[in-house]
């Protein structure tokens, strides 16, 4: 089976502190001199398929792995880390142009190269970044390719050699679905978050593999040509009120503390709802 | 000890009242560990005996009523504040210890700006006091990474360091008096005055004791004018720490401070700085002060670093997004204590001082051990971050993922011999195996060795001060 994983690099919007995110006419915030991360929902996506290959070597099961992205060389360190997890292959499409609010573009690059490069059996990606939070790519690279797309996957395993349990969160709960190859996956609020570390004889190891470094006119893409094609444009930005309020209980014992949290702030909350 | 464990407690009760002696037994499990045993308290595992009670006293003289009690009856106390101790000094190796928490006494007794000084309880967050005084325009200049989560005691008891150190000193250069109590009850006052030639400096008896000594109570720093407009912050990148280690030399040796002066290795600084360090080393520095002597430091600095060809300058604001992130609080902790859980991957560190001659020595020689030795390592690397006129520290930073062992093999099985490679090969080459996170309970095998001949001196202060023997048990002295 070939599994691919799409991912992206984005700045750690952590570390930003209030007085940075300033917001100048339509100018997006500062974010060139932050610390790199793999968007998180891609992070899971990246550990949940490394544990349906451990799972599938335990079953004897045949897997490729390929991680994918698009930008810029910041990326390889990431990619180099991949190699060393046991990804078998490792790509990136250079590519310097800002696609945060172009969805369109990215899930056009993604099918080019997946028909190029493919067949792969299932493709896996978090369910939006952090930095463009469009939520679109899955859906749109799942139509462009006209493959079914499960969103919202907190998990999945190799049943059969081409039959995925999948399971995720929709508006009935959480269900657990078998699915024929091949499928879009988009991973939302896994319980598993991290991805996890390689060690310095992995690293050393997969020192040799090289990443393959792919440019937009060998998939055929135009860039101007899809910047024209997005329907999406950065109207304004606005600021959201995130600031939350404490309050420290005053008692002298944990009774009191507790029948002061009852009655004073959950007894009208309680019998409200 | 001869007293039951119902009795020590009636005793407490009795100086303390009931509501300050605490023996909720998740109270206690959380209390018989530090950051050092933290994978196994992650998993539940407890494998130290579980103090008899954790207690907070008000003021001095129940501080002095309860230590008193405990020589008396041969207890083992276990003095803690903040509880960011590394090293297991806060551990409790003794049956039925107790842990006598001066967190409560946390008062801001007086900022006194025309002498330039602090007065502080034993408890008060530094935290807290650096926000007063910034709003007064003043600074400790005191910044541990742990400076929202670490007290004033705990701070003076472990001979800590903070991020500005290349200017201000550590906390020793800045304790101009303090209070401390004994474990014979009695209450010890330090006056605070700029200088003495009155005897022995006894301020160092106290400052370092790791609780193994007496108790500190009260605390006096100096404190600073802030002026953070005048602050400039340099960065480069290196190709080695060999001339990292070279330029530091020359910026204090020539008499400049800078009050940041941080050199990190490629491992360690692609673990800071991925986002421009490139596969370099990462040197980082910070002139402050007036305005004119920040300039000057500055200017000097450039020239120096100028003459290295290898070193190529940063962008300042790559490094301020980093700087304005460093230090850790209570969320960071938690965040912390999730990845371990999920990844089984724990990153610990072990901080040494050498100088200029032997220092890359060490951090050659280290470096290559344990990445041939210990298995599973994920990161080994490091950075030095305080310099002095005659050398500077090392702060080993060490990743593993815990493979195949309980959680309460992970020490043995990782992180004692980790630092044993470190400690001896210090002390072999003749630097100290701790640089600012005190001995603790794990370094103590190599006391002797670190100190030598002046053992006797150290040795001797213990039996003075502690004849019983009923301060923290196993930290700095061996068990
Ligand atoms: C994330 C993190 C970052 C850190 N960064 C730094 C750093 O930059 N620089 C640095 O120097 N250290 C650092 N440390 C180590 C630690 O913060 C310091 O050792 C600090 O000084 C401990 O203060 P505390 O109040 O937490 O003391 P605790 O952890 O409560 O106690 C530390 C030791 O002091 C003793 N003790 C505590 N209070 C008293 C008292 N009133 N009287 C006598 N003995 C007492 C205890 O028995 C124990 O041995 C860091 C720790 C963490 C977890």
């Amino acid at each position: 089976m070939r599994i691919l994983v799409l991912f992206k690099i984005v700045p750690d919007l952590d570390l930003l502190q209030d007085k940075e995110w300033t917001i100048k006419n339509t100018l997006p915030v500062e974010t060139a001199y932050v610390k790199k991360i793999i968007n998180v929902y891609d992070e899971s996506a990246l550990e949940l398929t490394l544990k349906m290959a451990d799972h599938s070597i335990n079953n004897k099961q045949q897997i490729e792995l390929s991680a994918f992205t698009i930008g810029e060389p910041h990326a390889d360190l990431f990619l180099k880390k991949l190699l060393a997890l046991g990804f078998n292959n490792t790509y990136r499409v250079q590519c310097s142009a800002d696609l945060r609010f172009n969805p369109y573009a990215i899930a056009y690059i993604i099918t080019a190269f997946a028909s190029q490069y493919g067949p792969y059996d299932l493709i896996a990606m978090g369910m939006q970044s952090s930095d463009g939070d469009n939520a679109k790519t899955a859906l749109l690279v799942a139509e462009m390719l006209t493959w079914p797309c499960i969103t919202g996957v907190t998990g999945f395993e190799l049943r059969d050699l081409d039959l995925v349990a999948v399971r995720n969160i929709n508006d009935q709960g959480l269900v657990e679905q078998l699915v024929h190859e091949p499928a879009v996956l988009a991973v939302g609020n896994a319980p598993c978050s991290l991805l996890r570390v390689p060690t310095l004889r992995d690293i050393k190891s997969a020192a040799d593999q090289e990443i393959a470094i792919i440019s937009l006119q060998s998939l055929g893409c135009d860039l101007k040509k899809l910047n024209r094609q997005n329907d999406t444009e950065l109207e304004s930005l606005n600021t959201v009120n995130n600031t939350r309020a404490g309050l420290v209980i005053e008692g002298t014992s944990a009774e009191e503390k507790a029948r002061l949290l009852y009655e004073k702030h959950l007894k009208g909350w309680l019998s409200s709802r | 000890m001869s007293l039951k464990k119902e009795q020590l407690i009636e005793g407490l009760v009795e100086i303390l009242g009931s509501e300050k002696v605490i023996t909720d037994p998740e109270v206690l499990k959380e209390s018989s560990v530090d950051r050092f045993r933290r994978f196994e308290e992650l998993h539940g595992v407890y494998t130290q005996p579980l103090p008899a009670a954790v207690v907070y006293p008000q003021d001095s003289s129940q501080v002095a009523a309860v230590l008193k009690f405990a020589s008396d009856k041969g207890i083992n106390i276990v003095p803690r504040t903040g509880q960011t101790a590394t090293e297991g000094g806060l551990e409790t190796i003794v049956e039925n210890s107790v842990v006598l928490d001066g967190s409560e006494m946390n008062e801001i007794i007086k900022i006194d700006s025309y002498n330039m000084q602090a007065t502080c309880q034993c408890g008060t967050p530094l935290q807290v006091l650096e926000d007063q005084l910034r709003e007064q325009g003043y600074t400790t200049g005191h910044s541990p990474q742990s400076k929202p989560l670490a007290q004033l005691g705990g701070l003076v008891a472990t001979r800590s360091i903070g991020q500005f150190s290349t200017l201000y000193g550590g906390i020793e250069d800045m304790v101009v008096g303090l209070e401390a109590v004994f474990p014979n009850g009695e209450i010890a006052r330090i006056k605070n005055v700029p200088r003495r030639a009155a005897g022995p400096d006894i301020r160092h008896v106290v400052i370092g004791n790791e609780g193994t000594l007496c108790f500190i109570t009260e605390v006096t720093v100096k404190i600073f004018k802030f002026m953070p407009e005048n602050n400039i912050l340099l960065g480069y990148t290196l190709e080695n720490m060999k001339t990292g280690f070279e330029i530091l030399r020359q910026i204090m040796a020539d008499g400049y401070k800078p009050s940041v002066a941080r050199l990190y290795d490629r491992e360690d600084g692609a673990y800071h700085f991925s986002h421009f360090a490139n596969d370099k080393c990462v040197l980082i520095l910070m002139a402050e002060g007036p305005k004119k002597i920040a300039e000057a430091t500055a200017e000097a600095i450039e020239e120096i670093v100028g003459a290295h060809t290898e070193c190529v300058k940063v962008d300042t604001p790559y490094i301020q997004t980093w700087f304005d992130n460093l230090n850790w609080d209570a969320t960071d902790v938690a965040a912390e204590r999730a990845e371990i859980l999920e990844t089984k991957n724990i990153g610990n560190t072990t901080e040494i001082s050498a100088d200029w001659a032997t220092i890359n020595k060490i951090y050659e020689v280290c470096i290559e051990r344990i990445r041939n030795e210990i298995p599973d390592m994920t990161l080994v690397g490091g950075h030095s971050s305080h310099s002095y006129i005659n050398g500077t520290n090392l702060y080993f930073v060490h990743y593993y993922n815990v493979v195949d062992c309980k959680p309460e093999e992970e020490i043995l099985k990782y992180h004692h011999p980790i630092k044993k490679i470190i400690v001896e090969e210090t002390i072999k080459a003749g630097g100290s195996m701790c640089h600012h996170h005190g001995v603790g309970k794990h370094r103590t095998p190599w006391i002797k060795d670190e100190y030598g001949s002046s053992y006797y001196i150290l040795e001797t202060l213990k039996n003075a001060f502690d004849p019983e023997g009923v301060m923290n048990k196993g930290t700095i002295f061996p068990g």
